[in-house]
């Protein structure tokens, strides 16, 4: 793991344990960006009234609020990424997080590279997407977005026109939570919705095209109830 | 009812009446042929009815007819007619010796019904309470026996209301079957008896209710406490229209004796039934104990010796030593997470707060999610047999990706070499996963699924809190799915958990 360096930016950690305070602070710091720490809902309210941060990321059991409804107040006005932390047991507080404006989650207990893997996307989308390497290369699987290629153990594989929207927004976003509706957002445009159902079809091809095994697959994964994602490690 | 039995009925209910109004009836008929007969003969037909009166309604009515008979021979039949005045001596005799046999006839044959009818009622009593006692056998619950005590009390002792009052777990009498409290009275009853160490059972008469001035509606409340070897089980209460004579009251008694053996037996067998269950639960909690302890204490325990090791100031350690010591203890720190989300998940399945949440996925997404999950070591070793024909599937994909994640684990665990996850379609949509490891004892396979159970083979392999398959169990039960284990030829097994057709699309 190498320092962000100046590439960091400023992000508000709401967690009402002092050790996962403790832990973020140090992960983050050490990769260049600067931490404020809030311990309740409304210390929160309160430093971002004051200034406003790069991201969020914010624990879903707080003692004075609940995690859900505060995700949605600050998506009320707030703009930055928000990156949920939850335990394995709150899967439908998740959910709900991610319908009410949360843009990742991370489930505790996790490691030090996921968080800085989630954190560094997110930042890097918000950014608009400048930073996000041209060419991604996952074992057998090259996306060369900037190229508008897609290979497959080093044979070019077609794609139509919205499979490779749906991949190369994919791998903008790598190992980042990508929703139904950011899907359609970007592949269909804002004045257009496509059901999920919709998607599933183009998705279910591009798979039969990348995946080695078209039925099960490894690159475009399914998060249950949410979306899309494309890991990296 | 038939036409004879019938008359028979009113017969004995109202002897006397029908005794009367059978001599008059009688006479009627037989005097338009008053000339046929001689005067002194016209006795016998009345002997025959009179025999006909006392066998039907009992000693008493026979007497009576006896009487009135002996009447209207003399007054309508022995000239001169239409007075009691006897002119002939012999019709003296005759009417002397009629007035003696019909008495005679009218005792005896009455005194034989009497006695067939106290046999007759007898019969069904001891008929009633050997139903009764045949369905203490058949019934399970004191409710639906309760059901047969009321009809078999409703038809001997024509019973109005039977309750049957049973001590609940506060002591105090509750009604077995539903209905209001017991009265006061009962309560009472119930007291005197329970606090008594070796309490007797008898009939108590508690008085009557209802208006006294028609008779119908009034009604008497009888109760017999209900006393099986040396314990009161309970209070049987009737309400009756006439008081209980002797055989009724046996009767009761004997019943009330059944439905105390009843209450003992099933209040025996509910303790014996709690000692069963306190003994499995106390058994249970014993694997948790030792299981959570040494699946959370061992981890722990290197972690902890691994971290004060590295914070020893005497001792300096290089930088790939400390990457090595730190490696280690991320390991156990995943086996500290997998053993409390192994155990959370157990809670939460067994006090059913993890409820299914359906989503429509397909199986290769979720077998996909599952895999990639696993350590690369580990995802080597899997191999897919997923054909591309599968319905679309709606059932919770995170509980699903927990069972198969156990299924999945468990195969790597027990066999070395390739582990396959397949999925099959058709009538009997299944996903499955098989290995090449030695299988399954046919003695085990019941047993695989059972909590803390931990396979002999794989004994050494891994430790485990042995509580996966039970989870993936619990979890499919929750969806609707079926788990079965299968065995692969030459050697190895197969676990397959078949879906339900209304969670496929």
């Amino acid at each position: 793991m190498t320092a962000h360096g100046p590439a960091g930016g400023r992000i508000l950690v709401i967690d009402d344990e002092a050790q996962i305070r403790k832990a973020l602070r140090t992960i983050l710091e050490a990769r260049g960006y600067e931490v404020a720490c809030a311990e309740t809902g409304a210390e929160a309210m309160l430093a971002l009234t004051q200034r406003t941060p790069d991201l969020v990321v914010l624990d879903l059991s707080l003692p004075d609020t609940d995690g859900i409804g505060l995700c949605e107040k600050m998506r009320t006005w707030l703009t930055v990424p928000i990156l949920v932390l939850s335990v394995r047991s709150d899967e439908t507080d998740k959910i709900a997080a991610l319908e009410t404006g949360a843009d990742d989650y991370l489930t505790k207990p996790f490691s030090a590279g996921e968080l800085v893997a989630r954190v560094g996307a997110l930042l890097r989308r918000s950014a608009g997407g400048t930073t996000a390497p041209p060419v991604l290369v996952l074992d057998d699987l090259t996306i060369d977005i900037a190229g508008h290629r897609v290979l497959r153990d080093g044979v070019e594989v077609t794609l139509t026109p919205i499979e490779f929207s749906i991949l190369s927004l994919l791998a903008q976003n790598a190992d980042r939570l990508v929703t139904w509706s950011q899907i359609s957002d970007a592949v269909w445009g804002p004045d257009w919705f496509a059901d999920v159902r919709t998607i599933r079809v183009h998705v279910s091809n591009l798979r039969k095209k990348i995946e080695i095994h078209p039925t099960v697959p490894r690159h475009v994964l399914t998060e249950p109830g949410v979306g899309l994602r494309l890991p990296t490690r | 009812m038939d036409t004879p039995s019938r008359i028979q009925e009113m017969m004995r209910r109202h002897g006397y009446l029908a005794a009367a109004l059978a001599i008059v009836g009688a006479t009627a008929l037989f005097i338009p042929f008053r000339e046929l007969l001689g005067g002194e003969r016209w006795g016998w037909p009345y002997l025959l009815v009179l025999g006909f009166i006392a066998g039907t309604a009992g000693v008493g009515p026979g007497v009576l007819s006896a009487v009135l008979a002996f009447f209207a021979w003399n007054f309508f039949f022995i000239p001169p007619y239409h007075t009691l005045f006897v002119a002939s001596r012999g019709d003296v005799i005759h009417l002397a010796a009629f007035l003696v046999v019909g008495t005679a006839i009218g005792l005896q044959t009455g005194r034989l019904r009497d006695r067939e009818l106290v046999a007759q009622r007898e019969e069904r009593h001891t008929a009633a309470l050997n139903r009764l006692s045949r369905s203490l056998v058949s019934e399970t619950s004191a409710s639906s026996l309760v059901e047969s005590a009321r009809r078999e009390l409703a038809d001997i002792v024509r019973a109005r209301e039977v309750s049957l009052w049973v001590p609940g777990p506060d002591g105090t009498p509750g009604p077995v079957g539903g209905g209001s409290a017991p009265s006061p009275d009962i309560i009472r009853l119930w007291e005197g008896v329970a606090l008594e160490s070796s309490p007797i059972s008898k009939l108590v008469t508690l008085g009557q209710t209802g208006d006294g001035g028609s008779q119908g509606e009034r009604t008497h409340r009888v109760a017999v406490p209900l006393v099986s070897a040396q314990s009161a089980e309970g209070v049987l209460e009737l309400s009756v229209d006439r008081p209980l004579d002797t055989t009724q009251s046996r009767f009761v008694m004997s019943l009330a004796n059944l439905l105390a053996a009843f209450l003992q037996s099933q209040r025996l067998n509910k303790v014996a039934m709690h000692a069963a269950a306190a003994q499995e639960a106390e058994r249970l909690r014993a694997a948790v104990v030792s299981s959570v302890s040494h699946e959370l204490k061992t981890p722990l325990a290197s972690i902890t010796a691994a971290v004060t090791d590295l914070l020893e100031p005497d001792i300096e350690h290089g930088a790939e030593a400390v990457r090595e010591k730190l490696r280690d203890i991320t390991e156990d720190l995943g086996r500290l997470d997998d053993a409390i989300a192994d155990l959370l998940d157990v809670s939460r399945l067994e006090a059913q707060a993890w409820q299914p949440r359906p989503t429509d996925f397909e199986v290769g997404e979720l077998i996909g999610s599952v895999v990639s999950r696993l350590p690369r070591a580990s995802r080597e070793r899997i191999r897919y047999a997923v054909p591309e024909d599968l319905p679309m599937i709606s059932l919770d994909f995170v509980q699903l990706s927990r069972a198969l994640h156990h299924v999945i684990t468990n195969a790597l665990d027990y066999s070395e070499g390739p582990v396959t996850v397949g999925a099959d379609s058709g009538e009997n949509p299944a996903i499955w996963v098989s290995d090449r490891g030695p299988g399954i004892p046919a003695d085990e396979k019941p047993l695989v699924f059972d909590k803390f159970y931990r396979g002999r083979e794989g004994r050494s392999h891994r430790s485990s809190t042995g509580l996966g398959l039970s989870i993936t169990r619990e979890i499919a039960r929750a969806n609707g799915c079926d788990i079965s284990i299968q065995d692969e030829r030459p050697h190895g097994t197969r676990i397959l958990l078949t879906l339900p057709l209304r969670g496929t699309l």
